[in-house]
């Protein structure tokens, strides 16, 4: 009942923000809230749509399962990421959306390409895998809510999914990176008090450390085995000696979406200036770390608390029922949904403003928010009716976001003459790439698709930029399609 | 404790840090 009223009252606030910002005056507004935004909305919108419930739950879980080898690499290469976006990235695609007045990502690749047929591949790969990455979000936070709450599952989809298109549909970005502040808060205050709890209770990190070595986990291992790289997991893995390739694998396709991702990088359109820009390249990486570190760290003590659990999604709310009182484990399980719907908003509208002002080149507002309630009831619907592919879909979409965009990316941005065929090329041939190795590569050896697919993107553009530059006449220039 | 788990927690604070002092000497230096 608590859970209810406390999930209840922050629902009406986040639908009270979205009301508060309902008045946009145009495209601008509505997609980058007037590129206003200070370092702080700025750093917390980041943090809070890139950490979702499965970083907060998965993440954790995982460590339970994986060990402190996973927990180790994830933070390594989150806060490496978070370093290489807000360095890299960040200050060079501010400048030159803010001084061309580009709207959306694939406007970005269309102008430094000089190519609508990047903008559209671009805008179709958001479009459609995005659907897909949401409908896991819901998949994972209507589990929770039918945990904690006792709802039924498609109850607990309408439970989240009708707010955040609804706020999303009225308030637009600026709507989104308020909401994702007060998600961002109630995040970071999570992690933070949930570890500082582990580890008062366990007096001490080394005394943790010392009393897991000796203690049972299963399988007849101990703690100590969480402690060696790769020693614990799936059986086979770790007896073919491939866990440990999968877990960096992992850990690597998990955070290089910090740099590529469409719902990330569109942050750094709305920035107001380049002092914003310097700031939060202090303060983002600062928070994911903290972040990171408590949350995922977390996982591998968590046996000393509650032992037997193989479903990693229930070990942070297990753990968090054994470590708080009721009233704070229930504040810390909304941290959970409020996790989903943050990454849930920027996802929609992100995929709105693809088929509107990509796909359908169309600028206007209510166009937009018609868009937010279209596109935004498709991944509840492919939610409720979960099925068994879902998982290889979604681990092959977060792969193709990934892997399609960065390559591109970094080119648009550092190449003298950026070559569209290169990218197109590049594009092409890393999503191929993802598809044939989830479906015929991936079970023999477990290396997450988003390595290869960056590999052969980098090849391709290479590979392709070389050859037109040694058969292109001098002088000759490229014309736009 | 595994070396190599030792080293990516160390090689993740040091990262940070370097970040951190990147973007501190980009302040300092549009200032002066």
């Amino acid at each position: 009942m608590t859970i209810a009223i406390v999930l209840g009252v922050y629902i009406a606030a986040m639908l009270a923000i979205g009301f508060s910002c309902r008045n946009a005056r145009n495209a601008k507004d509505f997609l980058l809230a007037g590129g206003t935004l200070g370092p702080v909305l700025l750093s917390m919108s980041f943090v809070a749509t890139y950490f979702s419930t499965s970083s907060l739950l998965g993440g954790g879980g995982s460590g339970y399962l994986f060990g402190f080898g996973f927990s180790a690499y994830l933070f390594f290469f989150h806060v490496l990421f978070a370093v290489l976006a807000w360095v890299i990235v960040a200050p060079r695609l501010r400048r030159v959306v803010q001084e061309e007045g580009i709207l959306t990502v694939p406007q970005f690749f269309r102008h430094q390409f000089n190519s609508r047929v990047i903008q559209v591949i671009a805008a179709l790969i958001i479009v459609v895998f995005f659907q897909l990455y949401m409908s896991s979000i819901y998949k994972g936070a209507s589990n929770l809510l039918e945990i904690t709450m006792g709802v039924s599952y498609p109850a607990g989809v309408a439970i989240v999914a009708i707010p955040v298109v609804t706020y999303t549909c009225m308030g637009g970005f600026r709507s989104v990176v308020i909401t994702d502040l007060i998600q961002g808060i109630i995040l970071l205050a999570g992690g933070v008090l949930l570890f500082g709890t582990i580890v008062v209770s366990m007096g001490g990190i080394g005394a943790g450390l010392a009393r897991l070595a000796s203690t049972p986990i299963g399988g007849g291992l101990t703690g100590e085995a969480l402690m060696r790289l790769g020693a614990t997991g799936p059986k086979e893995l770790v007896d073919s000696g491939m866990m440990t390739p999968f877990l960096l694998s992992l850990t690597f396709a998990i955070s290089v979406a910090q740099i590529a991702s469409p719902q990330l990088i569109i942050r750094f359109f709305a920035a107001k200036d380049p002092g914003t820009v310097r700031k939060g390249m202090l303060l983002t990486p600062l928070l994911i770390a903290i972040f990171a570190f408590c949350v995922f760290s977390s996982g591998p003590f968590a046996h000393l608390f509650v032992q037997g659990i193989r479903d990693p999604d229930l070990v942070i709310p297990s753990l968090m029922r054994c470590v708080f009182p009721g009233w704070v484990s229930t504040l810390l399980l909304v941290a959970a949904i409020a996790a989903a719907m943050s990454t849930l908003s920027s996802t929609l509208m992100v995929a709105a403003s693809s088929l509107t002002q990509d796909l359908l080149g169309n600028s206007s507002v209510p166009l937009t928010r018609l868009a937010v309630l279209g596109t935004g009831v498709i991944a509840p619907l492919i939610a409720l009716r979960p099925i068994g592919i879902i998982v290889t879909i979604v681990g092959l979409s977060f792969s193709v976001i990934s892997s399609v965009y960065l390559v591109p990316l970094l080119a648009g941005l550092y190449c003298h003459r950026p070559s569209r065929r290169a990218a197109i090329a590049s594009m092409v041939a890393s999503a191929t790439t993802c598809v044939i190795w989830q479906l015929l590569v991936f079970r023999r050896l477990p290396v997450y698709p988003v390595v290869p697919g960056i590999i052969v993107s980098a090849f391709a553009y290479l590979s392709t930029d070389i050859v037109e530059r040694t058969l292109a006449p001098k002088g000759a220039e490229e014309g736009a399609e | 404790m595994d070396v190599s788990i030792v080293i990516a927690y160390a090689a993740a604070w040091i990262c940070l840090i370097a970040g951190m002092c990147y973007a501190l000497s980009k302040k300092e230096g549009r200032q002066s």
